[in-house]
C-alpha cells in the first residue's frame, strides 16, 4: 500500500520541481504584477508570464524542451515516426535516391511544439505586422515627414549594442540578433533572430517583449536627463490634415523603397503596408476588421505564450541569457537617447520650427507605448501640451526604421 | 573598406565592426531620408492642390432675404435660439447669423417635407454597409 503510494508520488509533478523553477515563479509573479496591477502592456505580458509559469512547471504534453550537448537550449521539437516506402529502397542497391518516400505513422509532440512552429518558421512576425499596419495611422508621419529622421536616429541603440555584444564574446550573427532588441519591436526581433541565431530566440524574444512593456519605466529617466525643462515645454505646430490618397500613395512608396534597399525585410514591410493599405483604401472593411482584431489577437496569444514557454529556468538563469537581458536594456537606452539627441540637433539646425525633443524617444518602435510616454512626460512639464499625435510620427517611423535595420543585418550576415 | 557583400565574419576586427555600424546607420538614414524627401514633395503637391481648391470664389449675389442682426432681435429670442442649438448639438457651436423664414419659404419647406420623407424611405430600404 505505502509502496504503491510512493510509486504514484514519483509519477506526479512534485518530483520534477527544481530550484530554477521556483526562482522563475518569482520572475513570473513580478511580470504578472506589472501587467495587472501596474498595467504595463498587459496584452503582451499576461500571455508571456502565463507561458513562463507553464514552462516552469513539470508539464507533459505542452512543449518539448531539451538542452543539447553543445549547450544550446532547444524548444518546440516533435518526433516524426514513419516507414520508408518500398519504392525508395534504391539506397540498398548503392544508389542514393534524391527523395525518400516516407509514410508518416505518428507525430509526437506537445500542444506548443506545434503552435510555436509559427515562430520557428517565421509566420507569426509578418502576420502580426499585417495587424500592426491595419491598426496604424501613418497620418501624423505623413503630415510631418521630417520625423522620419527621428525614427532613423532611434536605431542607434541597435548598432551600439551590436558592438557591445561583440565585445562580450558573441559572434557577429548573435550580436545582430541581440542588437535588434534596441528597436523595441518584438516581431522584428524574432524574425531576425530566427534567421541569424535561432538558438538565442528564447532569450532575445523575452528581452524584446519584456523591455517593450517596460518602456514607461526605462525611457523617462533618460528623456529627463537629456532635456531641459524649457525643451520639454516646447509646443509644436498642429499637424495638417492628410488625405486618403496621400495615405495610399505613402503605403506603396514606403514598401517599394524599403524593399528595393533591403529586400531581406520584404516579408515584414510588405505585410505592414498591406495591413495599412487595407485600412486606408476604405473598401475592404471585413478584411480590415479581421486584420485589426481576430488575426492579431489570436497571434498575440500564441506568440506571447510561445515566447513565455521558452523561459524555462534551466535556460533563463544561464549567464548567456543574463548577458542578453543586460545588453537589451543598453540597446533600449541608446535608442531612446539617439532619438532625443537627434531631435535637439534638428532644433539647432531649424530653430524656427522646433521639435519637442521628448518625441525623439518615440523613435523606438514600441507602438504606441513610446508615443504615450513622450506625451505623458510632455504633460508633466506643461499640462496644456499635447504631444501624442506629434510623437506618433517618429513612433511609426521607428517601425519602418527597425525593419530596414533588420534587413541590413540579415542581408550582410546570412 | 568592409566588403559587406562577402558577409561579416563571426568575429570581426574592432575597426571592421565600427565600419559595419556606420554603414548600417547610413543605410537606415538613407532609406528613411529618401522616404522623407518623397513625402515632403508629395505633401507640397497636395498642399498646393488644397490651396487652389480653397481659393475664394467670386462673390455671389446676396440672397434677397434679409439677415437679421442682433440689434433686430430681442435678447430673449437670441437666448432661446442659442439654448435650442446648444441642447440639440453635442459639440460647441457658434451662431453666426439668425435668418427669419419668409412666408413663401415656409410653404416651400412644407412641400419639401414630402420629398424628404420619400428620400428617407429610400435610404431606409437599403442596408447600410
Amino acid at each position: 500500500m505505502l509502496q504503491s503510494l510512493t510509486d504514484f508520488l514519483s509519477l506526479t509533478g512534485f518530483a520534477g520541481i527544481t530550484w530554477q523553477m521556483a526562482t522563475m515563479w518569482v520572475v513570473v509573479a513580478v511580470l504578472i504584477y506589472l501587467a495587472i496591477v501596474k498595467g504595463f502592456e498587459p496584452l503582451l505580458l499576461v500571455p508571456i508570464a502565463f507561458g513562463a509559469l507553464v514552462a516552469n512547471l513539470p508539464t507533459r504534453g505542452v512543449i518539448t524542451s531539451e538542452m543539447l550537448p553543445n549547450g544550446v537550449y532547444q524548444t518546440s521539437t516533435f518526433k516524426v515516426e514513419g516507414t520508408i516506402l518500398p519504392e525508395a529502397t534504391g539506397a540498398e542497391q548503392g544508389a542514393t535516391p534524391e527523395r525518400i518516400a516516407v509514410k508518416v505513422d505518428r507525430i509526437e509532440g506537445g500542444l506548443y511544439d506545434f503552435i510555436a512552429q509559427g515562430v520557428k518558421v517565421e509566420i507569426f512576425p509578418p502576420l502580426i505586422f499585417l495587424g500592426v499596419g491595419a491598426l496604424t495611422d501613418f497620418g501624423p508621419l505623413i503630415a510631418a515627414p521630417r520625423t522620419f529622421l527621428l525614427g532613423a536616429a532611434a536605431q542607434l541603440g541597435l548598432f551600439v549594442t551590436f558592438m557591445g555584444a561583440l565585445l562580450m564574446g558573441f559572434t557577429s550573427r548573435e550580436a545582430g540578433s541581440i542588437g535588434i532588441i534596441g528597436g523595441a519591436d518584438g516581431p522584428t526581433s524574432i524574425f531576425v533572430c530566427n534567421k541569424l541565431a535561432p538558438h538565442l530566440l528564447g532569450a532575445v524574444a523575452v528581452a524584446a517583449y519584456s523591455y517593450m512593456s517596460l518602456v514607461p519605466l526605462i525611457q523617462p529617466p533618460i528623456m529627463r536627463l537629456l532635456t531641459t525643462e524649457k525643451e520639454r515645454r516646447i509646443k509644436m505646430k498642429s499637424l495638417r490634415k492628410v488625405s486618403r490618397l496621400e495615405k495610399l500613395i505613402f503605403a506603396i512608396v514606403v514598401m517599394v523603397i524599403c524593399i528595393l534597399i533591403v529586400p531581406d525585410a520584404a516579408a515584414l514591410i510588405a505585410m505592414l503596408m498591406l495591413g495599412n493599405f487595407l485600412r486606408e483604401c476604405g473598401v475592404v472593411e471585413r478584411l480590415l476588421l479581421a486584420a485589426q482584431n481576430e488575426i492579431i489577437n489570436i497571434l498575440t496569444i500564441f506568440l506571447g505564450t510561445s515566447v513565455g514557454l521558452t523561459m524555462s529556468g534551466q535556460s533563463f538563469l544561464a549567464w548567456g541569457t543574463i548577458k542578453i537581458i543586460i545588453l537589451g536594456v543598453v540597446a533600449f537606452g541608446f535608442s531612446t537617447a539617439g532619438g532625443v539627441l537627434f531631435a535637439k540637433l534638428m532644433n539647432k539646425l531649424s530653430p524656427n520650427n522646433p521639435i519637442n525633443p521628448l518625441i525623439g524617444s518615440a523613435g523606438v518602435s514600441a507602438v504606441p507605448m513610446a508615443a504615450r510616454v513622450s506625451h505623458i512626460e510632455g504633460q508633466k512639464a506643461d499640462p496644456s501640451n499635447y504631444l501624442l499625435m506629434h510623437a506618433m510620427g517618429p513612433n511609426v517611423a521607428g517601425v519602418i526604421g527597425t525593419a530596414v535595420a533588420a534587413g541590413y543585418f540579415i542581408s550582410t550576415m546570412k | 573598406m568592409l566588403p559587406l557583400a562577402a558577409g561579416l565574419p563571426p568575429h570581426p576586427e574592432f575597426l571592421e565592426s565600427i565600419t559595419y555600424q556606420v554603414v548600417g546607420l547610413v543605410v537606415v538614414f538613407s532609406a528613411l531620408g529618401a522616404i522623407w524627401l518623397l513625402m515632403e514633395l508629395m505633401g507640397a503637391l497636395f498642399r498646393a492642390a488644397d490651396a487652389r481648391r480653397a481659393r475664394p470664389l467670386p462673390a455671389a449675389p446676396l440672397p434677397s432675404t434679409a439677415t437679421a442682426t442682433a440689434g433686430d432681435l430681442r435678447p430673449e429670442l437670441i437666448a432661446v435660439i442659442t439654448a435650442a442649438v446648444h441642447s440639440s448639438i453635442d459639440s460647441a457651436a457658434t451662431i453666426v447669423a439668425i435668418t427669419p423664414v419668409a412666408a413663401h419659404q415656409e410653404t416651400n419647406l412644407n412641400l419639401l417635407a414630402w420629398s424628404s420623407e420619400g428620400r428617407r424611405q429610400i435610404f431606409a430600404s437599403h442596408k447600410l454597409r
